[in-house]
């Protein structure tokens, strides 16, 4: 069975772009309903099955130097670790970050459209975008989606005209401005090292080795949250990355976790999907 | 919904199905909210909702007094147990001689009361002249009507305004689009509080003294008595002379700053 969506397009509904009519009568928009006897149940579960991927400290600062943005590098399906390496701070242009709280999936194919706006408002304007600006084009977009089962929780980080920026932005729709956040699970344990260590004149190195602390003491008491500790820094010349997952993995990642392809938080249902078809295979 | 769906179209032929479908679509393109055709990819319907979603942790009220009108709201931006920022403005000055002050799922309360401003703005642009409060209040109410069966904003508003023939007024607006002229109410949790001290010790034609002592009561019975009360609170004003901040009421430095 499949579900017209025609109802949802804003132009004229049922003619194909390109004109093409006869024998386009199959042509309205539509996509195929999973076979279940009750559809709301079914999202309800499927959504539950990708949703508690909230398994992540991430955290971002403003101090006097600029922007301190720091998270840690575990993916986990449930209480399986599927990964110990996860780039959680996406590099969206050179003076902008963003963090990774919540679906993975959701979060890099978000940030990666915002990136592309940015871009475009970028070439269109002839001056970079706004962290302001960016935040909240992504807010927006995420704000259209509400209530679909989007699972984002990021910050956008960067320095613009005004000089640093920082917006905390979900897939509720929030979006909110401040100098100090941390997002995921294991960010109550990263408020309580940061809030206390926290000085607005620190130096970009103090501020990074703060900002490590938390992670790390997040991670320790947080079962969720786990790996390294990568810490960027956004100055004025646009950011830099501190510490993070490349140097220490040499130290402390086996060989065969630096190899084996990283599987995200969002990848779950796909990995459900692939356990499911190898037990029908065997 | 598409099991009903399902077994309605089932004697007719692939063909039929899909000129049906069209017949469907066109004729309820229309009428038909997105909810209505979606109804999984929505959100509930809010009075499946209501009883969850009646009352938030956010305090939010406001009263009328002599030639002024105020509204008090709490600072606070919750996640479940998080306070992630404790200085977030929720009161908007809607235009010069207007203030709403919102209470809600953070995402609605901002993306609506922008909307509501910068058609109030319109209205102005277009016209010359502002809305009047109550104008600005029935077209409020209107806009949460029309998007209450479609996809609704989670939103409690309490609207004041000062007009030069009619004076202060103040409107209470709920998310199921119900509007209410009033001299004092609330929101939230705190509404609890607020109401009953408002109950006792309001009365008409309040000085902005004695308006400000009695929010002062409210907020001090809020914190001492509300588990979840909020720390910080922000006062503002309108009267004859425009609508402003009026004072900050802080028991907590702010935890995210700016």
């Amino acid at each position: 069975m499949k579900l017209d969506t025609s109802g949802l397009e804003t132009f004229a509904p049922f003619h194909g772009a390109n004109g093409d009519l006869c024998g386009e009568l199959s042509s309205v928009p539509s996509f195929s309903l999973p076979k279940a006897d009750n559809f709301d149940d079914f999202q309800k579960k499927a959504v539950q099955m990708v949703k508690p991927a909230k398994g992540t400290t991430t955290l971002a600062f403003i101090f006097k130097e600029g922007v301190i943005v720091a998270a840690d590098s575990r993916a986990s399906m449930g209480g399986y670790i599927s990964s110990q390496s996860v780039k959680k701070i996406i590099e969206i242009n050179p003076y902008m970050l963003g963090t990774m709280a919540g679906g993975a999936a959701d979060c890099q194919f978000w940030h990666r459209n915002l990136g592309i706006k940015c871009r475009l408002h970028e070439l269109a304007n002839k001056r970079r975008i706004s962290v302001t600006g960016a935040s909240k084009l992504l807010a927006n977009i995420l704000y259209s989606y509400r209530g679909m089962g989007l699972s984002v929780g990021t910050m956008i980080a960067g320095w613009d005209e005004t000089g640093p920026g920082l917006y905390y932005v979900d897939s509720e729709g929030g979006r909110l401005k401040g100098t100090r956040f941390s997002v995921g699970s294991g960010s109550p344990y990263a408020y309580g090292v940061l809030d206390n260590g926290y000085r607005y004149d620190m130096s970009v190195e103090e501020a990074a080795e703060l900002a490590r602390r938390s992670i790390y003491h997040a991670t320790f008491r947080d079962g969720a949250s786990g790996g390294v500790a990568s810490v960027y820094y956004v100055g004025p010349n646009g950011w830099k990355k501190l510490s993070g997952d490349d140097h220490l993995s040499k130290k402390d990642v086996s060989k065969k976790e630096k190899t084996r392809p990283v599987r995200c938080i969002g990848y779950k249902l796909l990995n459900h999907v692939l356990r499911t078809e190898f037990l029908v295979d065997g | 919904m598409y099991k009903k769906h399902e077994t309605l179209i089932m004697p007719f032929t692939i063909v039929e199905i899909q000129i049906r479908n069209e017949l469907f679509c066109k004729a309820t393109h229309k009428r038909q909210s997105n909810a209505r055709l979606f109804p999984s990819l929505r959100r509930t319907h809010p009075v499946a909702e209501a009883d969850l979603l009646k009352v938030s942790m956010e305090c939010v009220f406001g009263l009328v007094g002599n030639g002024f009108a105020l509204v008090v709201a709490d600072t606070s931006a919750v996640h479940s147990i998080l306070v992630h920022k404790s200085n977030e403005d929720k009161i908007m000055v809607l235009d010069s001689h207007k203030l709403i002050g919102a209470s809600g799922e953070s995402g609605d309360r901002v993306q609506f009361t922008e909307y509501i401003q910068k058609n109030v703005h319109l209205y102005q642009f277009r016209n010359g002249i502002p809305l009047t409060t109550a104008a600005a209040a029935n077209f409020t109410r209107g806009e949460l009507a029309t998007a209450l069966r479609k996809s609704p904003y989670f939103v409690n508003l309490l609207l004041a305004g000062y007009d030069k023939e009619i004076g202060p007024s103040l409107y209470y607006i709920d998310y199921i689009a119900t509007l209410h002229k009033i001299e004092k109410g609330a929101f939230g949790y705190g509404s609890y509080f607020s109401l009953a001290m408002m109950d006792r010790h309001y009365h008409p034609g309040m000085t902005v003294d004695e308006a400000i002592d009695l929010v002062d009561k409210c907020i001090m019975e809020i914190r001492s008595r509300l588990v979840v009360a909020p720390p910080n609170f922000v006062i503002k004003i309108v009267d004859k002379d425009g609508a402003r901040e009026y004072a900050w009421r802080e028991s907590v430095k702010d935890v995210s700053g700016a």
